[in-house]
C-alpha cells in the first residue's frame, strides 16, 4: 500500500514576493554587507527587530467603540480610565488621546444608520461592541475569503489611510478589513502597554467553533483551545478570543489598569458594576458595565 | 566562499546580490508553501537572508553561494519559527499529557486532497507539522529530519508516528466536519 503521506510532497515552486518587500530587502543587505568595523551585528539584528515589529495580518489598527450616548460615555471613561478626547474627523464619533493604538468611540444608532444606508447588512438590533479594522495583506483577497466562508462584504474603497472593506461575518458581527500602505504604524501592543490601553478583544458569538473557523479562513490567523469551549488567538495584536452562548454577537474589550481595586470603585462611584477581582492566570480580571449597561472588561495585567 | 577565499569584499557582496536576485522566488516560494502566510513568509524570508549574510562574513567553514544553501537556511529559520511556537504554546499548557506515550499506528489507506491536506498542518501542534513538513513536503530523510531538528534519529521516528497519528485524526475531523 502507498504511504498516502507521500501526496504531502511538494517540489520547490518559485513564487515572486511583493516587489516593495524585495527591493526593501535587498537595500538592506546592501547595507549589512558593506564593509564596518563596527555595528554590523547589531545592524543586522536591529533590522530583524523592525520586520518582526511591523502590521500582520490579523492584526487591528484602528478599534472603535460603539456606544448608545456618546456624550455620557466619554463622561464614564473619562471619570474611570482617564481618558481624554478630540473630536473624530466625521460623525458622531471621538478619538481617544494616548491611546497605545488608535482607539475610538462612536454612537450606536448614528454609526449603524450610516452602515445600513450604504448597503452593509448589519442584523436588525446591533448590540454595543468593539468595532475592528483588521489588517489584510490584499483586501481583494480578504473580501473573496470573507465571502467564500459565508460573511458579507463590500466592495474595496481607497482611503488616504488605505483601502479598506465593511464586513459582517456569518453570524452577524460587523468588522472592517484595512490593507495598510507598507510604511503603516508598527504593530500595536498585544495586550496593551499603559493604564487605560485597550489590551483584549472578547469576540463573543452564538457558536464558537464557527466563528473560529471563519477568522482563520479570511486571516489566516491561529486559534488555540480556550477555557469553556472558547478559542485564543494568541499571534494577532490586540489579542483575541472567541467565546460561544451568546443570544447576540458582540465584542466585549478589556482595558488595561493599573489598580483594579481602585478602578472598580471608580467604575461603581461612575454608576456601573464591576464584579469583584478574579486572578486569572493573565492577571486579574473585573467584568463590568458603563453606566448605560455597556460590557467591558478591566485587566490587572 | 567556494575557491576564492581571498575574494574582495566588495565582490562578494555582489555576488551575494546577484544571488538574492535569482534566488529569492525560491526562498520566498519554499517558506510561503510552508508556512502558508505571506508577511510571516516575508518575515522568515528577512532573517534567511540577513543570517546568510552574518555566514558570508565568518564564512567558517567556507560558504558555497547557492540557491540550496539559501533554502537549506530558510529550512532552519521555519523550524526555529515552530520552536518558538511550539514553546509558547506549551507554556499555556502541557502538551505531553495529551500524547500517548507508546503510539501505535494503523495502516490508513487515503488518498489526501492537497488542499485540505495543507489545512489540516495548520492546525496541528508546531513540532508536529514541523516533522510532516521535513519529512513529506521536503521529502528528506529520516536521518536528515532529525538532523534539522536536532533531536536523535530514535526521538525523530518517535515524534514522526505521533505527528502521523495527530494529523490522521484532525483531516479526519475536518472530513467529518465538512460531511456535517
Amino acid at each position: 500500500m502507498a504511504d498516502p503521506f507521500e501526496a504531502l510532497r511538494t517540489a520547490p515552486t518559485p513564487i515572486d514576493p511583493d516587489a516593495a518587500f524585495a527591493a526593501r530587502l535587498r537595500a538592506r543587505l546592501a547595507r549589512a554587507l558593506q564593509p564596518s568595523d563596527q555595528g554590523e551585528l547589531s545592524m543586522t539584528m536591529s533590522d530583524t527587530v523592525e520586520t518582526t515589529n511591523r502590521l500582520r495580518q490579523g492584526d487591528m489598527t484602528y478599534v472603535a467603540l460603539w456606544v448608545p450616548d456618546l456624550k455620557r460615555a466619554e463622561r464614564f471613561y473619562a471619570e474611570v480610565l482617564g481618558w481624554t478626547y478630540q473630536p473624530a474627523p466625521a460623525g458622531p464619533a471621538s478619538l481617544v488621546q494616548g491611546q497605545s493604538m488608535q482607539l475610538g468611540m462612536a454612537e450606536l444608532s448614528g454609526t449603524t444608520n450610516y452602515l445600513r444606508g450604504i448597503g452593509v447588512p448589519l442584523p436588525p438590533d446591533v448590540q454595543p461592541t468593539a468595532y475592528p479594522a483588521v489588517v489584510v495583506d490584499d483586501v481583494d483577497a480578504a473580501i473573496r475569503r470573507v465571502r467564500a466562508a459565508g460573511g458579507w462584504s463590500s466592495e474595496a474603497n481607497r482611503q488616504p489611510y488605505g483601502v479598506v472593506a465593511s464586513c459582517v461575518d456569518n453570524q452577524g458581527l460587523a468588522f472592517t478589513i484595512h490593507q495598510a500602505p507598507q510604511e503603516a504604524a508598527a504593530r500595536p501592543p498585544a495586550s496593551g502597554a499603559r493604564h487605560g490601553d485597550l489590551a483584549y478583544m472578547a469576540v463573543h458569538v452564538p457558536d464558537a467553533a464557527r466563528a473560529r473557523d471563519f477568522y482563520s479562513s479570511v486571516f489566516g490567523v491561529r486559534f488555540e483551545p480556550g477555557r469553556a469551549g472558547g478559542w485564543n488567538a494568541p499571534d494577532v495584536a490586540p489579542m483575541t478570543g472567541v467565546a460561544g452562548g451568546a443570544a447576540q454577537p458582540t465584542i466585549v474589550p478589556m482595558f488595561r489598569v493599573n489598580d483594579i481595586a481602585a478602578a472598580v470603585e471608580r467604575v461603581r462611584s461612575a454608576g456601573g458594576t464591576a464584579t469583584v477581582p478574579v486572578h486569572e492566570g493573565y492577571g486579574i480580571r473585573s467584568e463590568c458595565a458603563d453606566d448605560q449597561g455597556v460590557r467591558f472588561y478591566l485587566g490587572q495585567l | 566562499m567556494s575557491g576564492q577565499p581571498q575574494a574582495a569584499k566588495g565582490e562578494v557582496a555582489e555576488r551575494f546580490l546577484a544571488l538574492y536576485d535569482s534566488a529569492l522566488p525560491y526562498v520566498y516560494g519554499y517558506l510561503l508553501a510552508r508556512c502558508g502566510r505571506p508577511v510571516l513568509a516575508e518575515e522568515l524570508t528577512s532573517e534567511t537572508m540577513l543570517a546568510a549574510v552574518d555566514a558570508l562574513k565568518r564564512d567558517e567553514p567556507p560558504i558555497s553561494l547557492s540557491t540550496a544553501w539559501l533554502v537549506g537556511i530558510a529550512r532552519h529559520k521555519l523550524v526555529d519559527y515552530w520552536r518558538r511556537l511550539g514553546r509558547e504554546e506549551r507554556s499555556l499548557r502541557t502538551i505531553a499529557s495529551q500524547e500517548p506515550s507508546e503510539p501505535a499506528e494503523d495502516p490508513w489507506d487515503v488518498h489526501l486532497d492537497g488542499v485540505r491536506a495543507r489545512e489540516t498542518l495548520e492546525k496541528l501542534a508546531p513540532q508536529h507539522r514541523s516533522v510532516l513538513t521535513l519529512r513529506y513536503l521536503d521529502d528528506l530523510p529520516v536521518a536528515e529530519v532529525a538532523d534539522v531538528i536536532d533531536r536523535t534519529l530514535h526521538a525523530t521516528e518517535a515524534l514522526l508516528v505521533r505527528a502521523r497519528l495527530a494529523f490522521k485524526r484532525a483531516y479526519s475531523e475536518q472530513e467529518d466536519a465538512n460531511c456535517g
